[in-house]
């Protein structure tokens, strides 16, 4: 065969192979040791110069043209059109499968953190009951009856004859536990909460909250102030810039509002804290004189909205797995 | 409530922006809700209507806010105890409820001009949002919203006098049955003894603190007038102002318990302002005033604010901040001023000097305490668990309402019909949720943790997982999943029992923690339990204890039978497991099917049993042994075909 009958032949064959075996053999066949170009080539050291000359140079372009085929096939068969099944390989850069998991729900998660952060501080976390009676829901928390500061807390009565409501806050825990236990004690108590309010995207009538009660013989106000910032500090994971504002609550006094400042540089009101009144250490039995201590509550949904992003508070009660399955 | 930042300014002119007016007011008084253009919306907290729901009251605070004196009322004071001439027509004020009315003050003008306002009357009321009327009943108003003081003036010409002396008397009484009321804006309302009402000798002229009343109202006609101001009892109007529906600014302030004192003072300006602005005379003025509260005298003590507050002041440094605020303070007792309601125990002082120091100052100390180890309730702890091994198995937490349409215990004031009972199990909620999802999700597997309440007035912490499947039965699954949580929960004792053909119970010992739910009415697309964990809580073992790992290995061998479809399976296990064969490891149904070549009515089931020994190799023959064993029994107590 001449060059240009090899050439021909081995076009001819190379347009038809379409996977790696054919082309390895294809390689062989034409370019091998044992192929007839190669053997043409080989023969040229008994050849005269100008047929050398002549020939060496086809033989070798014919040779680069041949392995340039090969090479661009070899790569378009192996990364290009790869067939994987062939080689009992697949192609492992496709998507990973969507992994079914559960999730828990975002205020648990969050009420997870604080209780874990407040651990931290050696805080005791208890919870209670959300049918309560108005003794421990308001009476004994100072707040008197018939008093517009009851109207701070709209209630849902489940027979006010009987002075049975659905607690309006975590508040009446201090009570039930002081009631029960001696100080020096920490405690944190998160929990469901009621109050009649007209809903919308930032009020419902069902929601959570956490309270804080320590009680010790010279626990103040600026002891509060510590706690409190490391709690938001571990909670937001950065030191928070935070202040005090005078506020009212008839269970605390001094009562301030605590806000927190975020990087809009907006100010936002997270909880009510303050002195725990000293009627309502005496409603327990307390030695005023000799006790003081802080209290403090926060809505667990409003630091959930902020720690998220969330935007309307009613989501967390929708039930709705496209919001609980983010988190 | 709304207040207009030049009057402010006037009364305090060290005042030097609204933005740092508005910004000290938050930091040491009142949230200040929102600044348009002069009009500053301040929330004044409950506690302070009695001296700081005014601009006397809020100047008073700016003042000592910026370091400085504010000594307005005491010019007030003087005019109001000057010897005021007696002239014009004489009228008696009689109090038959001195405990509900603290202090009536009353005095006669005679030759009035009902004219409109001036405009800067005009004006200031705009900014609280009050409208115009005419000059002396602005005056009243404005005047409460100087001195926080609520007035009202009468026409005396209208007010009936007695029959027998002919003179005009201004009874403060109790309503009575029958008796009804129509206010100036021309409402009815019928009266009784709860009520209290101003009166002259025939009928009630206002409902006393809330709103004044038609008959004697000021018109431009009015020559004579009978101004007033009276205290009343905070609880009483607070109850009356709820019953009758009807809150007003002036019920407001007497809600929240105001000082009678405020009564002198604004009678003192209104009067300044009447005889300024709508000429007459001053005539005969009586102060009835049964009930003077006493002085409040607290002993101050720095070492206990310090220990309290945290902070470190001196003692003169404490009581200056007490003083710019009003207090009098003679060596280490302070005078509380009768108008502030709000202070009555050191603590309240406490309060006082610190928010005039600032919170801002007040620094962060970690708390001095006795190491005491951290408890978590373990009911608490176990509630977590119970989330974490549920999520572990695939499922989603959610939160329902407490509240639903059905249960037993109703609330009185529900917020809308859906939502008017504590709801007495999770079920519904769960069932909605799934449905809700459906519209997203193939598949959806919940659970919710929260109180159920029962009558008469019972709380349950329950647990109800909810499993939903567009295409598949899920009641096996959910049997699997309550297998995997009671066991991980540390409950082995338990067995799951048929109620019905739709219902299962969990039973342990005696008692049933719960059932498993086919929802027939689905389609069986969504199987539903509900676990009372309160109870499972006190059930459960925590601990638990190895089993040895037998060296020899099992052998399983497969059982096929065909039975009545009316036999159901845990029977047939329970005969399986009864058998007592000695070396049954395991039993579960692999297979169920129903075939024609079964015979009508019949269904073909294979069970794979798994026999294992702890001290040896178990031979075949050993197995056929126990395997016969089962098929005997079947076959005698049910009759199924072994195939």
């Amino acid at each position: 065969m001449n060059l240009e009958e090899i050439k021909n032949k081995a076009v001819e064959s190379f347009n038809k192979i379409n996977d790696l075996p054919k082309l390895e053999e294809w390689r062989v066949e034409y370019l091998g040791r044992k192929s007839e170009l190669t053997n043409i080539l080989r023969s040229l050291a008994e050849k005269s110069i100008q047929e050398k000359k002549q020939i060496g140079n086809a033989a070798n372009n014919l040779k680069k043209e041949l392995e340039n085929l090969f090479e661009q096939k070899n790569h378009n068969l192996r990364y290009v059109s790869f067939n994987p099944s062939s080689r009992g390989l697949i192609d492992i850069t496709r998507p990973g499968k969507k992994i079914e998991t559960g999730h828990l729900h975002p205020l648990t998660i969050v009420e997870n953190e604080i209780k874990q952060i407040f651990s931290y501080l050696n805080f005791s976390v208890i919870d209670g009951p959300e049918l309560e009676t108005e003794k421990y829901n308001f009476d004994l928390l100072n707040i008197p009856k018939d008093h517009p500061a009851r109207d701070m807390w709209d209630t849902f009565w489940v027979n006010k004859k009987r002075g049975l409501l659905m607690r309006t806050h975590t508040s009446p825990m201090q009570i039930r536990y002081m009631e029960k236990h001696e100080p020096p004690f920490q405690i944190i108590v998160p929990g469901r909460c009621f109050r009649v309010e007209a809903t919308d995207a930032s009020h419902e009538t069902n929601f959570h909250q956490f309270e804080g009660l320590m009680v010790g013989e010279r626990v103040s106000l600026a002891n509060f102030k510590f706690i409190i910032a490391e709690f938001f500090k571990k909670f937001f994971k950065k030191t928070m810039e935070i202040r005090f504002r005078p506020s009212y609550f008839p269970f605390t006094e001094p009562s301030v509002e605590v806000d927190v400042k975020f990087s809009s540089g907006r100010w936002l009101e997270i909880m009510g804290a303050g002195m725990v009144h000293p009627n309502v250490f005496k409603s327990v039995k307390y030695d005023a004189k000799k006790f003081q201590g802080f209290a403090f509550g926060a809505g667990i949904e409003r630091l959930a909205m902020i720690k998220y992003n969330i935007p309307d508070i009613r989501l967390f009660f929708s039930g709705d797995l496209r919001l609980i399955k983010q988190f | 409530m709304k207040f207009n930042y030049k009057i402010l300014k006037n009364l305090v002119s060290a005042i030097k922006s609204r933005e740092d007016l508005a910004e000290k007011l938050e930091s040491h008084l009142f949230e200040v809700e929102s600044v348009a253009g002069d009009v500053m919306d301040i929330k004044i907290l409950p506690n302070r209507y009695s001296d700081a729901a005014c601009y006397y009251g809020l100047a008073r605070e700016i003042s000592a806010m910026y370091g400085k004196d504010f000594n307005k009322n005491s010019g007030l004071k003087s005019l109001y105890s000057k010897n005021l001439k007696t002239k014009g027509r004489s009228f008696k004020v009689v109090n038959k409820v001195p405990n509900l009315c603290r202090r009536i003050s009353v005095c006669h003008f005679s030759g009035v001009k009902i004219n409109s306002s001036p405009k800067w009357l005009k004006e200031a009321l705009e900014s609280s949002g009050i409208r115009s009327i005419n000059n002396l009943v602005d005056i009243t108003n404005y005047v409460t919203l100087e001195t926080g003081q609520p007035l009202h003036a009468f026409d005396f010409d209208k007010m009936s006098p007695s029959m027998n002396s002919g003179q005009v008397a201004l009874i403060v009484r109790q309503g009575r049955p029958k008796e009804a009321v129509e206010t100036i804006d021309g409402q009815k309302f019928k009266l009784d003894p709860s009520v209290v009402v101003l009166a002259d000798k025939k009928d009630p002229l206002d409902i006393a603190g809330i709103k004044g009343g038609k008959k004697a109202e000021i018109t431009n006609s009015t020559k004579n007038v009978l101004l007033t101001a009276g205290n009343f009892d905070g609880v009483s109007i607070y109850k009356t102002s709820r019953k009758i529906g009807l809150t007003t600014d002036a019920s407001t302030r007497f809600s929240h318990n105001i000082s009678p004192e405020l009564v002198g003072w604004g009678m003192a300006r209104a009067t300044e302002l009447i005889l300024e602005l709508c000429g007459g005379e001053i005539g005969k003025f009586i102060d009835n005033y049964p009930k003077k509260p006493q002085k409040n005298i607290i002993k101050f003590d720095i070492e206990k604010f310090n220990k309290i507050s945290g902070l470190d002041l001196k003692e003169k440094q404490a009581l200056d901040y007490l003083r710019k605020l009003g207090f009098l303070v003679n060596g280490l007792l302070v005078i509380v001023p009768l108008i502030r309601t709000d202070i009555e125990i050191f603590e309240d002082l406490v309060e006082e000097i610190m928010r005039m120091y600032g919170y801002k100052q007040l620094k962060p100390k970690p708390p001095l305490i006795f190491l005491k180890s951290h408890k978590q309730g373990d009911e608490i702890n176990f509630k977590d668990r119970t989330r974490k091994i549920l999520v572990n198995m695939g499922l989603s937490e959610v939160y329902n309402y407490s509240f639903s349409d059905k249960g037993d215990i109703k609330l009185e004031n529900p917020a809308s019909k859906d939502y008017s009972f504590l709801r007495h199990s999770l079920e519904s909620g769960l069932i909605k949720n799934i449905e809700n999802n459906f519209r997203f999700f193939q598949r959806v597997g919940l659970f919710e943790l929260g109180k159920v309440f029962s009558y008469p007035d019972k709380e349950s912490f329950m647990l109800g997982i909810a499993i939903g499947d567009k295409k598949e039965k899920t009641i096996f699954e959910l049997k699997g999943i309550i297998d995997q949580l009671l066991s991980g929960l540390g409950l082995t004792d338990y067995s799951v029992q048929d109620e019905n053909l739709e219902r299962l119970k969990i039973k342990s010992n005696d008692g049933v923690l719960g059932y498993i739910r086919y929802l027939r009415e689905h389609g069986g697309k969504i199987s539903l339990a509900e676990i009372n964990l309160g109870e499972l809580f006190h059930k459960a073992q925590d601990e638990k204890e190895y089993e040895s790992i037998s060296k020899y290995p099992s052998i399983t061998r497969d059982l096929s039978i065909s039975v009545s479809l009316n036999v159901r399976v845990n029977k047939i296990m329970e005969i399986i497991e009864a058998s007592v064969p000695q070396y049954l490891d395991d039993v579960d149904l692999i297979d169920s099917y129903i075939d024609d070549k079964l015979g009508e009515g019949n269904q073909g089931l294979t069970f794979r049993l798994v026999f294992l020994s702890e001290e040896k190799t178990l031979t075949d023959k050993e197995v056929d042994e126990e395997f016969k064993k089962i098929t005997t029994a079947l076959i005698n107590n049910i009759g199924v075909d072994v195939r």
